[in-house]
């Protein structure tokens, strides 16, 4: 796979790096943890195989063999040699085949899984990219022009094809990534909160400002008050949690956020609800829910369970 | 286990803040902690973070999490051993105090109103608590720094080189990487804190405990291991 023109952000990422964050290593991974492992279900990958995470402006890739692949997550209206490539679906292209992205449609986030994925390096147990301190995925960064990263052979001898074939089935989401309301539960600092601030953050909207990447989202809406003014020292944080900034508005922490963080941490967004969050971008507007944590695990709501049925089902039709 | 509270984070993880004791006796329990579920629970969990007088722990499944309250209730700390110092090595840390590599020193004596020797010995005068690591991989929030050299922070935070050493309030730490960074800089190490392909990839792990030694400037040059970030 050759990058003939780089994205804005290009990085192969998988479900995270986990056993390191005592020594200060973050979670990383997809911010989208449902597309991110389906990309790989759809090719017929083990989940924890390497994808491409890209934003838009996506880039434009060339491959030199024949590639069976899948596309997740945003619609950037994907074309290969002027051909729509819908997501949701295993394609197979021929060899020479250039792959572009020519109009964002919705979501922020595309994920690209290639059938026995790339030649890459774990490092410490993971394939992610940790773009501040340099390493995993492809050379500790994003792409760039002239980037060329080998593809893993198949076993089987090379069964190429002389145009682009599309799958006739497909995953169909349309309902999950459409709500503006994010269910969270009660984080470990949620009594800091005036009464009034309580109030205001379960009924009010909160617009996702442009200061938001992989790291964090930070949002702006009503000013949210504390009343306890004690300095939290330093506590552990996860991807999801919201902590209170100095200047009363919400930060939500994401995929890249670190291990640790000093400001209050209000409310939690729940695991099944991330990666709604995770395709939201600039000026979107959402809302929160509180909700019990009994509530969701009675619920079985998850995402590793809606996962394994797309799994089986895709095995059972190719 | 006394003085302590739980909250369940997310759905498979939970926090265990120490509610009692003084900073010192707080995080020493909670590294004796970390080291006895990171061996006994090992199976169940995907990561383990200390901080000053909490842990974050995450399950590896939701179903464990019933499991893992139960071994913290019964957890007993190892009495004689409160402070923490069975929990691994002294390790000596070299750092050139030489202005000509760019510090703080100038701008600490003079809020400070001692000498900028007077600040180096200081800094150099107590063997520190490595509390957590955070921020950055490898990155060690030490303490507790002498009351008359305790810095705040800058309001501006400035681009920091890799090997920083520098004090905010009463901590001390190590900057592994170029960053941007609001910490007074008191020198630099020529040690590198953090190396991705190495099987123990930080240099310090909470618990520790570390003891600063000055070295020149030719010393620096020569084992400087943070050429390039």
């Amino acid at each position: 796979m050759k990058v003939i023109k780089p994205g804005i952000l290009d990085t192969f990422q998988d479900c995270g790096r986990f056993g390191y964050a005592h020594f200060g290593v973050g979670h990383g991974g997809y911010m989208d943890q449902f597309a991110g492992p389906l990309a790989n279900i759809l090719v017929g990958n083990p989940i924890d195989l390497a994808v491409l995470e890209m934003h838009f402006p996506a880039p434009e890739i060339g491959f030199s063999s024949s590639v069976t692949m899948a596309l997740t997550g945003a619609d950037f209206g994907a074309k290969v040699n002027g051909i729509a490539i819908p997501n949701n679906r295993r394609v197979t292209l021929p060899a020479g085949s250039t792959l572009a992205f020519v109009k964002k449609g919705w979501g922020e986030r595309t994920y690209l899984a290639v059938q026995n994925g790339w030649q890459l390096e774990k490092v410490m147990g993971s394939y992610s990219t940790h773009l501040k301190a340099g390493f995993g995925g492809f050379e500790g960064r994003a792409l760039k022009k002239g980037d060329f990263i080998s593809i893993e052979k198949s076993e089987k001898p090379d069964c190429g094809v002389n145009e682009v074939q599309i799958s006739k089935w497909f995953t169909s989401l349309s309902d999950f990534y459409c709500l503006n309301t994010i269910r969270v539960i009660k984080g470990p600092e949620w009594d800091w909160l005036t009464e009034e601030a309580k109030h205001l953050i379960q009924h009010s909207t909160f617009t996702i400002t442009h200061q938001s990447d992989r790291m964090g989202y930070q949002l702006h809406g009503l000013k949210l008050k504390r009343k306890v003014t004690f300095e939290l020292s330093s506590s552990g944080v996860l991807p999801g949690t919201i902590q209170l900034l100095p200047n009363g508005q919400p930060l939500i922490l994401m995929a890249d956020c670190q291990t640790t963080g000093g400001y209050p941490r209000i409310l939690q967004v729940i695991e099944a609800d991330l990666p709604i969050l995770a395709q939201k971008g600039a000026k979107e507007k959402i809302g929160f829910e509180l909700v019990e944590i009994e509530q969701i695990i009675v619920r079985k709501e998850s995402i590793s369970g809606k996962l394994k049925l797309l799994k089986w089902a895709i095995q059972l039709i190719s | 286990m006394n003085g302590f509270r739980l909250h369940q984070l997310n759905e498979s993880s939970l926090l265990v803040e120490i509610t009692s004791g003084s900073l010192l006796e707080a995080n020493a329990v909670i590294c004796n902690l970390f080291v006895f579920l990171s061996n006994k629970a090992s199976s169940m969990l995907l990561n383990v973070v200390p901080a000053y007088c909490s842990l974050l722990i995450v399950c590896k499944d939701r179903s464990s999490i019933g499991d893992v309250r139960n071994l913290i209730r019964t957890y007993q700390p190892e009495t004689g051993n409160v402070l923490g110092l069975s929990l691994g090595e002294k390790v000596i840390i070299p750092v050139c105090y030489d202005p000509k590599l760019g510090n703080d020193l100038s701008i600490m004596s003079e809020m400070h109103k001692i000498s900028e020797d007077e600040t180096i010995n200081l800094h150099l005068s107590i063997d520190y608590q490595v509390f957590m690591l955070g921020f950055l991989p490898g990155f060690p929030y030490m303490g507790e720094v002498n009351e008359r050299i305790a810095t705040p922070r800058k309001t501006k935070p400035q681009p920091i080189k890799a090997g920083a050493v520098g004090i905010a309030g009463r901590q001390t730490g190590i900057y592994p990487f170029y960053s941007p960074g609001g910490w007074h800089i008191v020198g630099y190490t020529p040690v590198k804190m953090f190396d991705a392909q190495q099987e123990t990839p930080a240099l310090l792990q909470p618990g520790n405990l570390v003891q600063f030694e000055s070295i020149s400037l030719e010393e620096y040059m020569d084992l400087n291991e943070n050429k390039t970030r």
